[in-house]
């Protein structure tokens, strides 16, 4: 793990100030190429704002972050664009663009013919089964084929700026699998471990727990803008961190290839109340 | 997939370069009615002989005729001034609409109008209590009241954009809303001037409020292309930061657009272009929310082509719409912006009525 590139590094991040309160507080990490994190924990807990910071939207107060072996503040807005692609929660896209058109506007920070990104947009199309909807407009797709539609996007954005994939590169996906149906979450699934394989380090924050396992290689549980507990799923994904931060009786089984599977534990909760 | 069942929306996508063709044609067949039409009609042979020979204009003026005098100091400087004005408001149009992520936007929302009256109504006001010259008095082909307007509406806008500005971020739905609390405010105190002020003072506000483009002289036109040109270059050369604008805020700054820096230029751009039409003609309702708004349904949201199409579509409509209020009831001359309002209006509603893709 120690011989992979280092992606991103944070240490000490701190968001927010004694005055107003923290949003994040001395977080520190190290994201190596190829790995993909899981964000979890409770509704406000930070997960949306660790992803800005990482996106370098938002400047921590405190701290520093260093993005592919550069000061984040070194990095010219179309460089980092190149390398970092980030998903909000929501989407404000309220315009009649097609299908087509939306994908293709996560290449407009590379310098490439039209030709060219027109084949990585029909490419990441295809990867996300939305070619049936290429010429549809925009704004009259359900919810799930939207995020599907911006998903494309941002894979699009960072796909390979070499071929032989040396650059290294950042996906931030804020909750990605909002609105997807089954098939559609599977297959997003596999195109983040697609990308992995590519070199693609990926941070996604998800609340659906039973995600979490099969996907990642590491968890970071935050709780209150402070990591509660950090490592690999299946140490951070037991019934005692879950209840300590949810707060609420949680039953933890396992699949037989022994990804934690978790379920609200309803009998508890009739007998807590 | 039940695709049948399910409405494309754009049916009337044409591809490149039909519309702005067609436009294009378009806009110089309306530039020789405007040029042709009027109290003293100019026929097609006349038009073409003294376009073709007496250029540069002030060139030779061996037989003056009264045509000549008409069609250069008069209808010329009107027919490239309203063009001119109609291509900024478009412009501005389109642009505030994807600054707002809103294809129901409108220039006005930042204040700029509402100002703009004020500083006219207080021009005038003012100019009669000090007993000044006439409020048309004019410094190098610019009255007072434009004066005013000008001042007015740019002071409003900073007023509004200070106001939604936070540490150097700027909220957008904060802007609006300050957008409406200003405008609100600068329109009651053109309410209270407008009280105090005599029967000819107000007649030639509402005058001023209702729009037109009488008494438009070459200086008025050449600082008005100037601006157009400015605007025109910066909008262009930002079509690809503004169709991710759309996207919103943070996808925008993740395609690695400088989102507070463009936004704050946008704004001045919308300012200064709005301002400049509302000095010259007063205020023009309509043209900046429509032209924009139905463009879409032709060349699509992509800015490469909606700001050319609107830059054209703007002008057209305004060089149409002057020929018709000043020859519709001739001898008398229609405000052009009541005309404007009248007719689009009613069109609007229509639109939202017809148009399923219309939030």
């Amino acid at each position: 793990m120690s011989t992979k590139p280092i992606t991103l590094c944070f240490q000490q991040l701190s968001v927010g100030n004694a005055h107003t309160g923290f949003r994040l507080r001395d977080i520190s990490n190290t994201f190596y190429a190829g790995e993909v994190t899981a964000l979890i924990g409770p509704n406000g807990s930070g997960k949306s704002t660790l992803l800005s910071v990482a996106s370098t939207q938002l400047t921590p107060q405190s701290g520093s972050l260093t993005l592919c072996g550069k000061k984040s503040s070194d990095w010219s807005a179309r460089e980092r664009a190149q390398r970092v692609a980030h998903l909000p929660q929501h989407q404000e896209l309220n315009f009649a663009f097609t299908v087509e058109e939306v994908v293709q506007l996560g290449r407009q920070c590379h310098t490439e013919s039209t030709r060219h990104t027109r084949q990585i947009a029909r490419q990441y199309g295809t990867a996300l089964d939305i070619t049936t909807l290429w010429k549809r407009d925009y704004t009259s797709l359900s919810g799930g084929e939207k995020q599907r539609v911006h998903v494309a996007r941002v894979l699009a954005q960072v796909s390979a700026l070499d071929p032989d994939h040396q650059t290294p590169r950042l996906l931030l996906l804020d909750e990605p699998t909002n609105s997807l149906d089954l098939t559609h979450q599977a297959l997003l699934i596999d195109k983040v471990k697609q990308a992995a394989q590519y070199g693609v380090t990926t941070i996604m924050s998800l609340h659906d727990l039973n995600l979490v396992s099969p996907i990642c290689d590491a968890v970071i549980c935050l709780q209150h803008g402070r990591v509660h507990t950090l490592g690999h799923p299946k140490d951070v994904l037991t019934k005692s961190v879950l209840e300590s931060v949810f707060h609420t009786p949680i039953h933890v089984s396992h699949t037989t290839d022994q990804h934690p599977l978790i379920v609200l534990d309803p009998t508890q909760r009739q007998r807590q109340s | 997939m039940n695709n049948a069942s399910r409405r494309t929306h754009y049916p009337y996508r044409l591809p490149y370069p039909y519309v702005e063709l067609l436009l294009a044609l378009a806009l110089l067949a309306a530039l020789a009615l405007a040029l042709s039409q009027g109290t003293l009609p100019i026929s097609t042979h006349t038009l073409l002989s003294e376009l073709l020979s007496k250029w540069p204009p002030i060139s030779s003026p061996t037989a003056i005729t009264s045509a000549h005098l008409v069609l250069w100091h008069i209808r010329l400087p009107r027919a490239l001034l309203a063009a001119c004005i109609g291509a900024l408001l478009a412009l501005c149009g389109t642009v505030t609409q994807s600054l707002f992520r809103n294809p129901l936007a409108d220039p006005s929302l930042i204040g700029i109008s509402a100002g703009a009256s004020a500083g006219a109504s207080l021009a005038i006001a003012f100019g009669t209590t000090l007993n000044l010259a006439t409020p048309l008095t004019t410094v190098w082909g610019i009255s007072r009241i434009s004066f005013g307007a000008a001042i007015g509406g740019l002071g409003a806008v900073l007023l509004v954009y200070r106001i939604a500005t936070r540490q150097g971020v700027t909220a957008i739905t904060t802007l609006l809303l300050a957008g409406l609390a200003v405008s609100t405010f600068v329109s009651s105190l053109t309410q209270l001037l407008s009280l105090f002020s005599d029967d000819t003072t107000w007649r030639r506000l509402s005058l001023w409020h209702l729009g037109n483009i009488q008494n438009a002289t070459l200086t008025q036109v050449s600082l008005t292309t100037l601006i157009l040109g400015g605007l025109l270059c910066f909008f262009l050369r930002s079509h690809r930061s503004l169709d991710a604008l759309l996207l919103g805020t943070e996808s925008a700054f993740s395609l690695g657009v400088k989102t507070q820096q463009l936004q704050r230029r946008l704004i001045l751009a919308v300012a200064i272009g709005v301002g400049i039409t509302v000095t010259f003609a007063g205020i023009i309702a309509f043209i900046g929310l429509m032209v924009p708004h139905c463009l879409r349904w032709f060349v699509g949201p992509t800015h490469k082509r909606l700001l050319i199409s609107s830059a054209l579509g703007g002008a057209l409509l305004l060089v149409l719409s002057d020929t018709a209020a000043r020859t519709v009831l001739a001898p008398h001359e229609l405000p052009v912006g009541l005309l404007t309002t009248l007719l689009g209006a009613p069109f609007f509603i229509l639109l939202l009525v017809q148009a399923p893709h219309v939030h």
